[in-house]
């Protein structure tokens, strides 16, 4: 056949042009991938770089004599007596007293700013613990400023964009945190302060503990709320729900407000859960409440696949045995598909936790002093604090904020692994 | 006695319930030889009186709770002197709430003698509520338990009374979807009928103008605000546009290059890989956006206009990004939706059936060959569900556009300039200080109403798209 | 497994013709740990048609699906020993599969048109390749393979209509217009009737007979009858070995092999 051979010729001429293009969309592919997993690098390696200098803090260790007379106290006061203890101006006058060259109060007032402004507060908690200190010279590590610390931990600044520092500490400063360093009074600690304090407008004394504290006692409520919920009603629509209109349509809200935004479920809660039932703004409770609802058809759907995985034989089993359908269930499928619904709602936890938007509806963004202790105490939580730390200005603040991703991150994995490490360990393949 | 101690005091009642009721029913079933004589396993008798207790002293805390405050407000009211029963609803409401604070003791004085009686009536009622309810908790309790133990009889199959407030419990909390849906759309639509009467729903519709600050002066400029949401929707439109514009092909290809071209070793890597960016919070990303990607673009745009004006480039001199620019929250909520445009589309290539793919190789056709003309057509519906479900997700993101786009209703399609979306105006409306029935406020309500529907709209049509396609194959 | 993979043993008939199209020799396809096919010789007679029968699972479609590489579809999948197209080595790594699979083409059990219209199913396989230069060359090829498959009077009024509209028998038609519009040298069909009724069956019967004048086929089938009527040698697989091959008036008048015969005279399968 003359066609035939013509018709062979034709291929082969296109075949080089076809491979060609196979290998062009196997790139496209691969540039793709690329990109996703450069997009997950980068965004780790931006948020670690950034954050990790906030764990450590820069401490200034100073002579500090607990003069009595300055203080106007002795060992014999009482607790309310040393409270009312001018602590403030006996600092500053111990600050100049071993600065005796710095003159001027513009340089004055510029050396106290080294210092973090609760320093009088930790004099007072050091004579408050220890009234015997009094009269005594001791060595104190006291809390360097934002700012010192900052131009300390970047090299002197010089890792930093220009502004970012310069400006913010004038040259005096800049000539007096020398003089600590080579008088090697200045050391690098790891920050605790970032895990015992909750929020402060002084970036060296802001920690997180308000915000995981806050953020524990939500996911506290919406956990004892969303998971028996949801249980309760994946079993009802697997197991008991007859097929109708009603169950269609609850099917149908499921299936809907889990792709509602997030926002709206705000607007949920302040309308319904604060201006309608009057509920406290600011509160977990509430957050809890409003999370429940948002992370419900999460947690639903998984459990109804969970549910779904059950083979029917073991149904048919347990019936066939005379037990009741009730019996059936709590006996039989629910724990078999327990493993399933608890990965589920890890998930749903997840979510939860790294939520901000409907809370900040709700008003979980007031700033807090005190870390909360019960569900109906104002409070914030985790990535509530790093919406609003994001906004400062400090340099130490977006460190903060940085730290701030990093140990939410680290919940957030350890949560999702537990969810991996669950299913892999207690699901039964059928 | 605080809400806790009396939730674990009710608990613990029903808990003796319980017990009481197990003890009782192994009693009974001796005079009837033995416990396979009685209806029903001591196990169920003992849940049915540990449930008599236990639902009605519940049932009584809940209602107290929620309606203990309007009942008290009604009473007090009613001792108010008349010249404040007069007063407009915004006014009354602020006398109620000195009265509130007059009867906890914090900032006395405000108000004048007259209001003395409403205020000790108040206190006095709080003091009665507090004390009363669990007073009559525990004796609901009580009761409760008693009308249970008298169910504990041989004859009576206490099965049949626990499988039913079993089920009943199951079909309350299944209900709870439905009154969550109710409540979005009552609560938005309440409050957005109330904007559209001090605000024409057409205005608020086809306006293009957006400034919902209103002037504490009369005679301040835009005193009145304007609500057009015109700029809102371009600005939404814009972002979710750039974000797809790089989730799409991203996740489309990932997805194709993973489910037809990868090994299993790397798509066991690489998939998991990829889906660490869905589980990274959106605030994260916004932090990202805002202080990352934001500042890149604006430098990069700088010195392609210092280039421009030093090569001579007259058209480069006048580009200026913003530090709020539309493309850099675009482009992060892109890379934020990718995991999820990617596993759509995974779901959707891989119900392809195999036949069609066969059919494909089996005539000689390439692999890209086989995707771009066999199973991207074939799949075409399930890529454009999958779509939508993502322009749904970009359109209602909140977090990165609130920390990376700015607040200025710029109504422009300049991806380098800043534009504000409708997510951004919900929480800034909201955020903060705010009166409950300024216009500003409930405007929050009508753009959350808005939102919702569009949304909802998106998801529906997706949702469809995507069960008829997958019916298809089934 | 190993125990009987050591053993050997001896195709029956006549397993080898003079100057084939295709010929098979030693080859073995595991999946994974598992041997699906053990040691077959065969030689596949130019524009012949030879059908592989036996009992479900005895491999022949495996075997029919290793003559274009449709295996290499299964990760797990490997194929030892030689198997030739003329003289190209069909699995020497350097050989290009789409072309390969452009000169063996393959129709399925289940019909598997592709969701667009009936024009664009057949005329697919020529725009892949670059066989047409115009739209009057690639209308004159589409109505010419609906044509060889009597296809065209049935379809030609309605070729922008959806291929799934169709019923089975003619779905099943287009697949194999499909796959001739490529113009390939030899069809493997891996039971193309079995998806079908007995009237769709006869015409698609009568296709393969009418195809084997221009095409050489290969043809995998569980129906004893339709081996015998459409083919002219029979190979018969059983557990993955070539037990018998020959004339198919010779296999099913005169098996040779004793688990041929039990087979035929259905007393297995």
């Amino acid at each position: 056949m003359t066609n035939s051979v013509s018709i062979s010729e034709k291929r082969t001429a296109r075949l080089a042009k076809r491979h060609r293009a196979e290998s062009r969309f196997k790139w496209f592919g691969r540039l793709s991938i690329g990109f996703g997993l450069a997009c997950v690098l980068f965004l780790f390696t931006d948020i670690i770089s950034k954050g990790i200098g906030a764990f450590t803090q820069t401490y200034i260790n100073i002579e500090v004599t607990f003069d009595e007379d300055k203080l106007g106290i002795n060992q014999s006061s009482s607790e309310k007596e040393i409270k009312a203890a001018s602590f403030g101006s006996f600092f500053k006058k111990s600050l100049r007293e071993q600065n005796p060259d710095v003159t001027g109060r513009r340089d004055k007032r510029a050396l106290y700013a080294l210092f973090t402004s609760d320093a009088p507060l930790i004099l007072r908690d050091m004579v408050l613990a220890d009234p015997t200190i009094l009269g005594t010279t001791q060595t104190v590590s006291m809390i360097a400023d934002d700012d010192f610390d900052t131009y300390y931990k970047h090299s002197y600044g010089r890792d930093l964009e220009e502004g970012e520092i310069i400006g913010r500490l004038s040259d005096f400063q800049i000539s007096m945190v020398e003089k600590y360093v080579e008088a090697g009074v200045v050391e690098k600690r790891f920050n605790t302060i970032l895990f015992s304090n909750a929020d402060s407008r002084e970036p060296e004394l802001a920690g997180i503990r308000g915000a995981v504290m806050g953020s524990i006692l939500t996911l506290f409520v919406t956990l004892i709320l969303s998971f028996p919920i949801a249980v309760a009603t994946a079993i009802y629509l697997e197991e008991f729900a007859p097929k109708n209109k009603i169950t269609d349509f609850i099917e149908v809200n499921i299936n809907n407000l889990a792709a509602v935004p997030s926002v709206i479920f705000g607007l949920l809660g302040l309308a319904v859960f604060i201006n309608f039932f009057g509920m406290p703004r600011s509160v977990p409770l509430v957050g809890g409440f409003v999370l429940t609802l948002m992370t419900l058809p999460t947690i639903i759907i998984s459990s109804r696949a969970a549910i779904k995985a059950v083979p029917p034989s073991i149904r048919d089993a347990a019936l066939g045995m005379g037990a009741s359908k009730v019996q059936t269930v709590v006996h039989h499928v629910l724990p078999l598909a327990m493993p399933g619904m608890l990965t589920g709602t890890i998930i749903g936890m997840a979510q939860a936790l790294g939520e901000t938007a409907p809370l900040l509806m709700i008003g979980m963004v007031a700033f807090i002093v005190d870390a909360p202790a019960t569900v109906t105490d104002a409070a914030t939580v985790l990535p509530v604090q790093i919406f609003l730390w994001s906004d400062s200005p400090e340099r130490a603040f977006v460190e903060k904020t940085s730290a701030a991703i990093m140990v939410l991150l680290a919940f957030l994995i350890f949560m999702n692994s537990l969810a991996v490490w669950l299913r892999k360990r207690l699901e039964r393949r059928w | 006695m605080s809400l806790s101690t009396l939730l674990i005091v009710v608990l613990a009642g029903a808990i003796l319930a319980y017990m009481l009721g197990r003890t009782q029913s192994y009693q009974i079933a001796k005079p009837v030889g033995g416990v396979r004589n009685l209806a029903a396993l001591p196990n169920y008798y003992a849940s049915l009186m540990g449930l008599w207790a236990l639902l009605p002293a519940l049932l009584l805390i809940a209602l107290w709770s929620i309606f203990d405050g309007a009942i008290i407000d009604s009473l007090v009211r009613a001792t108010l002197p008349d010249e404040a029963k007069q007063l407009s609803d915004e006014d009354f409401g602020l006398v109620m709430s000195q009265v509130n604070n007059a009867a906890i003791g914090i900032g006395g004085g405000a108000l004048d003698e007259a209001y003395q009686p409403a205020i000790e009536k108040l206190k006095s009622l709080n003091n009665t509520s507090v004390q009363a309810m669990p007073v009559l908790a525990i004796i609901v309790l009580v009761i409760g338990g008693l009308l249970g133990f008298r169910a504990v009889r041989a004859e009576n199959n206490a099965r049949y009374a626990v499988e039913r407030i079993f089920n009943g419990t199951l079909i309350v909390c299944s209900t709870i979807a439905i009154f969550t849906t109710f409540g979005i759309v009552f609560s938005v639509l309440f409050e957005s009928i109330q904007f559209f009467r001090k605000v024409p729903i057409d205005e608020f519709l086809f306006g293009t103008h957006w400034s919902p600050q209103i002037a504490i002066r009369a005679d301040q400029a835009g005193a009145s605000g304007s609500f057009g949401v015109i700029p809102l929707i371009v600005g939404t439109l814009l972002i979710s546009f750039i974000a797809l514009l790089i989730a799409v092909p991203v996740g489309l290809m990932s997805a194709v290059y993973l489910s037809e071209y990868a090994s299993n070793r790397v798509r066991g890597i690489v998939k998991p890989a990829l889906e660490i960016l869905a589980g990274v919070p959106t605030v994260v990303y916004g932090f990202f956006a805002a202080l990352t990607v934001a500042p890149a673009i604006r430098n990069v745009g700088d010195g392609v206009r210092d280039w421009g004006a030093e090569n001579g480039y007259e058209f480069l001199a006048s580009l200026n990004v913003s530090s709020e620019s539309a493309l850099a929250a675009g482009i992060v909520m892109g890379v934020m939706i990718i995991p999820f445009v990617s596993s759509i589309s995974d779901d959707v290539i891989n119900a392809v059936p195999q036949s069609l793919r066969d059919g494909s190789y089996g005539l000689g056709a390439t692999q890209s060959e086989t995707i771009t003309k066999v199973i991207f057509p074939a799949a075409l519906p399930g890529i454009v569900g999958g779509i939508l479900l993502a322009a749904s997700r970009a359109i209602g993101e909140t977090m990165i556009v609130v920390m990376a786009a700015g607040l200025a209703a710029n109504l422009t399609v300049n991806p380098l300039e800043a534009v504000t979306t409708v997510t951004v105006q919900i929480v800034t409306l909201l955020v903060g200080d705010q009166e409950f029935d300024s216009a500003k406020t409930l405007a929050a309500f009508a753009l959350g109403l808005f939102l919702f529907i569009i949304t909802l709209a998106l998801n529906v049509i997706a949702l469809r798209v995507v069960k008829k396609y997958q019916e298809q194959y089934d | 497994m190993s125990e009987i993979a050591k053993e050997t043993y001896q195709t029956v008939g006549e397993p080898l013709l003079k100057d084939p199209k295709m010929h098979v020799r030693n080859t073995n396809v595991f999946y994974g740990e598992k041997q699906a096919i053990f040691d077959v010789n065969l030689d596949i007679g130019k524009n012949q048609v030879i059908s592989m029968i036996g009992p479900s699972g005895c491999g022949k479609s495996t075997f029919l699906r290793c003559l274009n590489r449709m295996n290499d579809t299964i990760d797990i999948c490997r194929v030892t020993g030689q198997l030739m197209l003329d003289d190209l080595d069909i699995y020497n790594k350097k050989i290009d599969v789409v072309e390969l699979r452009a000169r063996v083409g393959m129709v399925f059990q289940k019909p598997n048109p592709f969701p667009k219209s009936i024009y664009e199913n057949v005329a697919y396989g020529a725009r892949i390749h670059g066989l047409t230069d115009n739209k009057v060359e690639l209308d004159e090829l589409v109505e010419k393979s609906l044509r060889r498959c009597g296809l065209w009077k049935e379809v030609k009024e309605r070729l922008d209509e959806p291929a799934t509209g169709l019923s089975g028998g003619q779905q099943q038609r287009l697949c194999i217009a499909r796959a001739i519009a490529v113009n390939p040298e030899v069809i493997l069909m891996d039971e193309p009737c079995s998806a079908l009724d007995p009237i769709a069956t006869a015409t698609v019967e009568e296709l393969i007979h009418e195809l084997s004048e221009n095409f050489t086929i290969c043809i995998v089938t569980h129906s004893m009858q339709q081996a015998a009527r459409v083919s002219q040698r029979t190979a018969y697989f059983h557990l993955g070995k070539l037990i018998e091959v020959n004339d198919t008036s010779a296999v099913f008048t005169n098996p040779k092999h004793k688990l041929t015969e039990e087979y035929i005279t259905g007393r297995i399968g």
